[in-house]
């Protein structure tokens, strides 16, 4: 039927006319054009900037503290007076031990705070409390000390006094540099699931606001939905990805700084591996914003419609979550594996382990496929949201009407 | 040319556009009338691509409308369609350049446009906190700012002041003497008189009555009767037989004959009533074209 031909010519959404060269650089004219007005909108947007440096003190912020907390406190000072030879000696190879004239002088130095404990004869003096751990090691070597003492003076060979040393063996040396490297991993993805939370929440309403205003009606003149969905994500992306960059850098030099890591190079390797896996992550996510966007018709709905997002959004946590908490678990392997999770979870689990490279590859090769089908899925259900109005679309009204 | 040729389309089981056909010739404004849920938007929108048609064509030149002619239609959306948040010239930059004008050469226009279509504004405001008026000045140089083949304006008029009416027809004119054709959809049938070559009323999804103002005139003429009478009792009017009462301006009273009523027999008739102060025809006004195109 020559009328249906014809009639295939005035609709925007089966235009197959792409295919020239011509038309080919026009589309990515087109597509450049868009992307460029979501960067600049974005970069614009203070809201963007300030949560984003939010979300980045936080991190090092939290980064900061664990390392804190994590170092050893700082050892207590002894104060002992002039004359108990053999106890400061051995006091002296477990404490920064000061030496003073007589007793008087330790006790005042404990009085004015330079020493946390003095210790004349069997005396053990402290300001208020003695410490638990300091009280074992005092009264540890305080018997060490009178025994062999007692063993002198029953005129026993010094060779057979001599206490041997306990060897200290380190069975996983890096382990303070893995945890540093996991936590930094774990806490950007965190901030990075975070952030996508509250910038998918904006693309969806950028949407829903293009539709509710009719703006759609101008743009879908000029472009196609697919290229103004791809423009969209392409824009948002950069302009995200720029902003993360910047920020976890200065995060991460401000936490170097500060000395809170012992290898920075690795904690670097970290963080740009856990980039590397945002953006197909950030791909999935963004899509699934846009087209909950594109089903809402007024602003009011947008809520409504990026609530199951935002859920399963929620639910890639689990990933960075078990990395912490349990990382030998194998549930943390399954997790890694799975297309909208893995890419929170691999990279914290690779900063954890070395995990095998066939596992790497086949998570990657499954979440580029998961963003291959959700973009063109997407797209069909994003372009037949989009001229559809009156309160919430359905997606199976949506990929109906895109069908046409 | 924009040409309409036997467009239909149907919204689940309610028929909008019934075998549409309508032309606007090059140069031509065209005004598109019709009650509300007529199909003039259904109409446009289906021009833009905004829509498909279940079958039919919309053409331009001969050329049915596809991705690339789409480009070169300056169009204004009933709802108005602009970024609440943007800037006024950032806006209008962007939509030029999808419409694949260089970004120097779009600001450049959209500076001259602003300028003389008298938009009040500073630079930085955002769209919002521009006046109604305003912003609809704006949303006309969008589009505009490709320098169009063919206008499609619906309800380019509504919610402006005098000023800003005359201005924004003063532009309109501009276009089509140079050659554009012109569609653009109205409820102000002053305007629609005072500024369009030819008029196409809608109903039902199809165009019921077309024509220039006085071919419409015409068709209407010898069909309305104006009478005033003196002494005659409140209601008379209802009393008149073949006629229906049309409206009531300070006793002047407008009838429509229907079919087959002979005025003489009227004269008769309202004689019975009172003294005669004025029985003649009515010239009609466009509202009576219309009145009588979308109720015959």
């Amino acid at each position: 039927m020559s009328v249906d031909v014809r009639s295939e010519t005035v609709n925007v959404t089966t235009s197959t006319s792409t295919t020239t060269p011509a038309s080919r650089v026009r589309a990515s004219a087109l597509i450049r054009a868009v992307a460029g007005r979501e960067i600049s909108q974005q970069l614009r947007n203070k809201n963007f900037w300030s949560s984003l440096l939010a979300t980045a003190l936080l991190a090092a912020l939290s980064l900061g503290l664990t390392t804190l907390l994590d170092r050893d406190t700082e050892q207590p000072t002894v104060a002992v007076p002039a004359g108990q030879v053999a106890l400061t000696e051995a006091l002296r190879a477990q404490l920064p031990v000061t030496e003073l004239p007589d007793a008087e002088a330790a006790r005042s130095a404990v009085r004015e705070q330079k020493a946390d404990v003095a210790i004349i004869g069997d005396e053990i003096v402290v300001l208020r409390k003695l410490p638990d751990e300091l009280g074992r090691t005092l009264a540890d070597t305080f018997r060490t000390v009178t025994y062999q003492e007692r063993l002198r003076a029953l005129n026993a060979a010094p060779a057979d006094i001599a206490l041997p040393a306990m060897r200290v063996t380190t069975l996983d040396a890096d382990a303070a540099r893995v945890q540093q490297r996991t936590i930094t991993a774990g806490v950007s993805v965190i901030a990075l699931v975070l952030l996508m939370f509250m910038a998918g929440i904006g693309i969806a309403q950028g949407v829903a606001e293009e539709k509710s205003s009719r703006i759609v009606e101008l743009l879908l003149a000029k472009v196609t939905p697919r290229q103004l969905l791809i423009g969209k994500i392409l824009g948002l992306g950069v302009a995200a990805l720029v902003q993360i960059s910047v920020t976890l850098g200065l995060g991460l030099a401000a936490a170097t700084v500060a000395g809170v890591f012992t290898a920075p190079a690795e904690i670097l390797g970290t963080a740009v591996n856990v980039l590397l896996w945002f953006i197909p992550g950030y791909l999935l996510f963004v899509t699934l914003y846009a087209v909950a966007g594109s089903l809402a018709s007024r602003q009011e709905d947008v809520n409504h419609v990026t609530g199951p997002v935002s859920m399963i959004q929620m639910g890639t946590l689990i990933g960075p979550i078990l990395a912490i908490t349990a990382p030998a678990s194998p549930a943390l392997g399954v997790v890694s594996m799975i297309p909208g999770l893995s890419w929170a979870a691999m990279p914290v689990r690779m900063a954890y382990s070395s995990v095998p490279f066939w596992q790497v590859a086949v998570a990657l090769a499954l979440t580029v496929a998961a963003v291959a089908a959700l973009l063109a899925i997407g797209s069909r259900v994003y372009t037949g949201g989009l001229l559809q109005y009156g309160g919430v679309i359905k997606v199976r009204q949506a990929l109906r009407a895109a069908r046409h | 040319m924009l040409n309409f040729d036997r467009v239909v389309k149907s919204f689940g089981p309610k028929q909008v556009l019934n075998e549409l056909s309508f032309a606007v010739r090059p140069g031509e404004l065209y005004g598109f009338c019709g009650a509300n849920g007529a199909g003039k938007t259904t109409a446009m929108r289906i021009a833009l691509g905004v829509h498909d048609a279940d079958s039919g064509v919309v053409t331009i030149d001969g050329r049915p409308i596809d991705a690339d002619l789409r480009a070169q239609i300056g169009y204004m959306p009933e709802e108005r369609g602009l970024y609440a948040k943007m800037r006024p010239i950032d806006q209008l930059v962007y939509l030029a350049k999808l419409s694949g004008v260089r970004a120097d050469e779009a600001s450049r226009r959209a500076a001259e446009w602003i300028e003389r279509l008298g938009v009040v504004m500073s630079p930085k405001d955002p769209l919002e906190k521009l006046s109604l008026g305003n912003q609809q000045k704006v949303q006309l140089i969008a589009a505009l700012m490709a320098e169009p083949r063919v206008l499609v304006l619906d309800e380019p008029f509504s919610g402006l002041d005098p000023v800003a009416v005359d201005a924004m027809a003063d532009v309109l004119l501009e276009q089509a003497r140079n050659g554009i054709p012109v569609l653009f959809s109205s409820h102000q049938l002053d305007l629609v008189d005072r500024l369009c070559d030819r008029i196409g009323i809608i109903r039902g999804g199809r165009i019921v009555a077309e024509g220039t103002v006085g071919e419409l005139r015409a068709k209407v003429a010898g069909r309305l009767l104006q009478i005033s009478l003196q002494g005659a009792e409140a209601g008379w009017p209802e009393s008149v037989p073949g006629v229906r009462r049309v409206d009531d301006h300070d006793g002047l009273v407008s009838f429509e004959l229907s079919d087959g009523t002979d005025p003489d027999d009227v004269l008769d008739a309202v004689r019975r009533l009172g003294r005669i102060e004025h029985f003649g025809w009515r010239n009609p006004s466009l509202s009576d074209i219309f009145r009588e195109a979308v109720t015959a």
